[in-house]
């Protein structure tokens, strides 16, 4: 296992610190992010999630007793040049497409790769295949005025402006707020190909699970300015009573798995999707009593399993061959 | 979930001296000055302040520093808080201050009307009586009203701002002065403030995670300040001017139909305090400009 | 609870058609042919995907927009009739998208006497209707409070207050909960839920179906048509023609008519965690003899 590429361990930072309005929004968050991965940090209103990554690319710097490293460099030490980590690490606010200034949108895409003083035709370069990843067709829309956009397009367009800086890393805070089923999951498959195809490393915030199923491998929880539990996405969904108690709701999904559960059916594994629930459910609904005959008789070769797997409750099979419907 | 002002923490130290404005910032309390009707506090405010402004004696600023001072102490709010507050123009003051006294003093007589004696010359610069009264009293003239202003705000909450200025101006009404049109236009700005802070925040800091170098550097500081001034400044105003669009329907969603046969949520009721303190205030001015002169 | 008595409607839109722009040659049309009623009391979902016109919708119920064809009425009143504007909108307030920007006052409880001082409530009354409107979204302790020390879904449950203040029949909520964290949305939409209980008519504007499956009865909008109507159960139903719609069914639902492609006894139309483990663990026992 290679070294991560962001260590943060005990961040802390308050703003308005020494008034009498200081808010302390971190008080000990503890992060890992592993090169090529997709992270999920997740966690209520108020938890400190939003200045968590704004430590990762230099916009805070941690206080005296947090420590940060991003690929081996102290972020803490003042010689660090934020200017350098901020080409590598894109961050992503919620409602980007408040940020664009300029009046065309091939204008604003290029603003981040003309700062950094590229010449011309790498900057057009740049441009179009950061429009060419957030599906934005360059000829139709280079030359368009940014406010003639629909709220959706323009998303992209403040994400190709970061895109066109070619991060490795990719930040998106709140990615999906405000938008309509559609809009969400176009973004979110944007957000699949960014990882799998282009193998950057995505952290992504959100407030709700169902953000970042099917996206992320591992989930980092923050509740009142700590990290709580970081670890395996599904590991972290099992605990629904944890995550209860710190205000978030596992993904309704999974909460079908737990209604379940309480009614004496367990399923192998906690599903985090439509279709990995159908996959666990499918094999253990009755059958019509013909097809009923052939599943029982299938099962008293696992006759034994079956009753030690059986938790009491009634009529709860386990172990049923797949395949049956 | 706190209350969040801009913070400019890309580097942390660069807008840190922005903490210490103490104009705007209600401090909650109990003292004889938070007790007073906010029309009575605006009034002696106003007052005080002519006085401030047409004064231009030592004795007379001697005086009114001290009922500067002595009124922080009524109002029970700490000193060094009040000095914190003049941090933030501490470089405008003493640029101030050095022009003042070096290049001011030309005519003949000092702000008393007293004859300007001349003290040290160097070419273009001339240190006289003149000059140095300037400096001084400028000086005391800045500290006194900045410390009123900050008093106002430091021991009314917006609300009372709101409701005092509205309550002030509806006797015009008459006269034709939209009194509550303008007092609405003041409470929708300061509630914006710390909204419009928070979203010029955001941009700034989206736009320096895209590389946006804000720091102005080497010669063509300018430059880049204008060009950095349009990456905050358009985000902003049309980010401003969608929020005005979102609050006009909103408000007409509540049947706001102008001023006319509005009724008052809150009523503001002067007691003797009140009216000893605005007498006070109008004496003491009275007699700050009648003796305007004096040394 | 469907309306099978005869109620004289709270609100009636008649063949309604809208354009932004109406001296275009062809216009475009953000809503065509509407016709819709809401009784007094119910509680009705409005879906679509952006676009779909649902926002014009919301704002032609109360008078801010007026049809380019057809008539709005709300409580008799004729929504182009300007004489009682006051009376509309007090009748049916709404409640928008983004929470601050609604809130006027600098302290909560300024903010919600803001409505029932427009309407020149008397003043002796006007201290109830704020304590009384706090109270019913649970936000009377934080009635000093400044607007921004308010998390965002309180600052939506002030903006409901401010409403409630008016003492509305009806309440439209213009996609209310789109921008809340999980517990701001849960703690709006029990306010909602509060309200309904209590008598007001609420008018659910969203684009998330989850929501919608509260409501008494839904209607989807496509591109400025009504493309489907009926209970959340009917209209959930129909898979297919919800995602042509732009439109994602819940999860629960969705898994209910996956499981009902594979197993055709299994009901396709359930909306909560519960009743489709329910149905689950009803099937799950493998003595029961078919299930309904």
């Amino acid at each position: 296992m290679s070294e991560p590429l962001i260590v943060a361990r005990g961040l802390e930072h308050t703003y308005m610190a020494g008034s009498p309005l200081a808010v302390r929004a971190l008080n000990g968050a503890d992060l890992e992010v592993q090169r090529g991965e997709a992270l999920g940090i997740i966690g209520p209103g108020g938890a400190g999630k939003s200045t968590l990554v704004q430590h990762l690319n230099g916009l805070l710097r941690p206080s005296r007793r947090g420590q940060l490293t991003i690929d081996g460099q102290d972020m803490a030490d003042p010689r660090t040049d934020v200017q350098a980590i901020r080409r590598r690490i894109g961050l992503i606010f919620q409602r980007p497409e408040d940020q664009l200034f300029k009046p065309l949108v091939g204008d604003d895409i290029a603003f981040g790769p003309r700062q950094l003083g590229l010449p011309r035709p790498e900057v057009r370069a740049r441009v179009q295949r950061a429009m060419a990843l957030v599906g934005l067709d360059f000829e139709a829309f280079v030359d368009r005025p940014t406010l003639s956009l629909s709220g959706g397009e323009r998303r992209r367009v403040a994400i190709a402006g970061v895109l066109a800086l070619e991060p490795e890393v990719l930040i998106l805070d709140e990615a999906t707020s405000g938008l309509d089923p559609q809009g969400r999951r176009e973004l979110l498959d944007l957000l699949r190909r960014l990882h799998r195809q282009e193998g950057k490393t995505v952290i992504l915030v959100a407030s709700y699970m169902e953000d970042l199923v099917d996206l992320a491998g591992r989930v980092a929880v923050l509740a009142g300015g700590r990290t709580v539990v970081q670890g395996e996405i599904r590991e972290v969904l099992a605990q629904g009573e944890l995550l209860q108690r710190h205000g978030l709701a596992a993904p309704e999904i999974a909460q079908i798995a737990e209604a379940l559960s309480a009614r004496g059916c367990r399923l192998s594994r906690t599903p985090l999707s439509v279709q990995e629930a159908a996959a666990e459910i499918a094999p253990h609904l009755a059958q019509h009593p013909a097809m009923r005959e052939r599943t029982v008789s299938g099962l008293s070769e696992v006759g034994d399993d079956r009753r030690l797997s059986n938790d009491g409750s009634p009529g709860c099979a386990l172990g049923v061959e797949r395949g049956v419907l | 979930m706190g209350r969040r002002v801009a913070h400019w923490g890309w580097n942390v130290e660069s807008f840190d001296f922005l903490r210490h404005v103490t104009i705007g910032q209600y401090i909650p309390g109990n003292s004889v000055l938070h007790r007073l009707d906010p029309r009575a506090k605006i009034t002696v405010v106003l007052l005080l302040g002519a006085a401030v402004t047409f004064n231009g004696s030592y004795l007379g600023h001697l005086t009114l520093l001290a009922v500067t001072l002595g009124l922080v102490a009524l109002a029970r709010l700490p000193l060094r808080f009040m000095l914190g507050g003049l941090l933030p123009a501490l470089p405008f003051i003493a640029l101030l201050a050095l022009l003042q006294l070096f290049f001011t003093g030309q005519g003949p007589t000092t702000l008393s009307g007293h004859a300007s004696v001349s003290l040290w010359q160097w070419g273009w610069l001339h240190l006289t009586t003149a000059s140095v009264q300037l400096t001084v009293i400028s000086l005391a003239r800045l500290v006194e009203l900045i410390f009123l202003v900050s008093l106002l705000t430091n021991t009314t909450p917006l609300t009372g701002l709101t409701h005092g200025m509205e309550g002030m101006l509806r006797p015009f009404t008459p006269l034709g002065l939209p009194a509550h049109e303008l007092s609405l236009i003041g409470t929708i700005a300061l509630r914006f403030v710390p909204v419009l802070a928070e979203q010029l925040e955001s941009i700034l800091k989206a736009q320096a995670s895209r590389g946006a170098d804000l720091h102005l550097r080497g010669r063509l500081q300018f430059i880049q300040a204008t060009r950095a001034t349009i990456v905050m400044l358009v985000p902003l105003f049309l980010n401003t001017l969608l929020r005005a669009e979102d609050l006009a329907l909103a408000m007409e969603a509540r049947c706001y139909l102008g001023g006319k046969g509005r009724t008052h949520y809150v009523r503001l009721r002067l007691r003797n305090l009140d009216y000893i303190a605005i007498v006070s205030a109008a004496a003491f001015t009275a007699a700050a400009l009648v003796w305007r002169n004096v040394l | 609870m469907l309306a099978t008595i005869d109620r004289t409607p709270l609100l009636r839109l008649a063949g309604v058609s809208f354009t932004y722009r109406p001296e275009d040659r062809e216009p475009v049309w953000a809503l065509r042919n509407i016709d819709l009623t809401v009784a007094p009391g119910e509680y009705l979902a409005v879906l679509g995907h952006n676009g779909s016109g649902k926002s014009t919708l919301a704002r032609l119920l109360n008078g801010l927009l007026t049809p380019t064809q057809g008539d709005v009425w709300v409580n008799g009143w004729n929504t182009r009739d300007t004489a009682h504007l006051r009376e509309i909108r007090s009748t049916v307030g709404m409640v928008f998208q983004v929470p601050d920007n609604q809130i006027v006052a600098t302290t909560v409880e300024d903010d919600v006497a803001f409505g029932p001082e427009n309407l020149g409530v008397p003043e002796d009354e006007l201290r109830g209707r704020v304590e009384e409107s706090l109270r019913a979204v649970g936000l009377w302790p934080e009635r000093s409070r400044l607007p921004n020390q308010l998390s965002a879904g309180q600052k939506q449950r002030l903006a409901i207050a401010g409403v409630l203040a008016m003492r509305p029949a009806c309440i439209v909520l213009d996609e209310s909960t789109a921008l809340l964290d999980p517990q701001g949305r849960a703690d709006v939409r029990a306010a909602i839920r509060r309200l309904h209980d209590a008598g007001t008519a609420i008018v659910a504007i969203t684009h998330r179906m989850s929501e919608a499956a509260e409501a008494e009865r839904v209607v989807v909008l496509d591109r400025g048509r009504i493309a489907l109507a009926g209970t959340p159960r009917q209209v959930f139903a129909q898979a297919e023609a919800l995602d042509r719609l732009g439109l994602e069914l819940p999860p629960v639902t969705a898994l209910a008519h996956t499981l009902h492609r594979q197993c055709a006894d299994f009901p396709p139309d359930l909306l909560t965690p519960d009743e489709l483990a329910t149905a689950v663990a009803a099937r799950w026992q493998a003595n029961s003899g078919g299930q309904p």
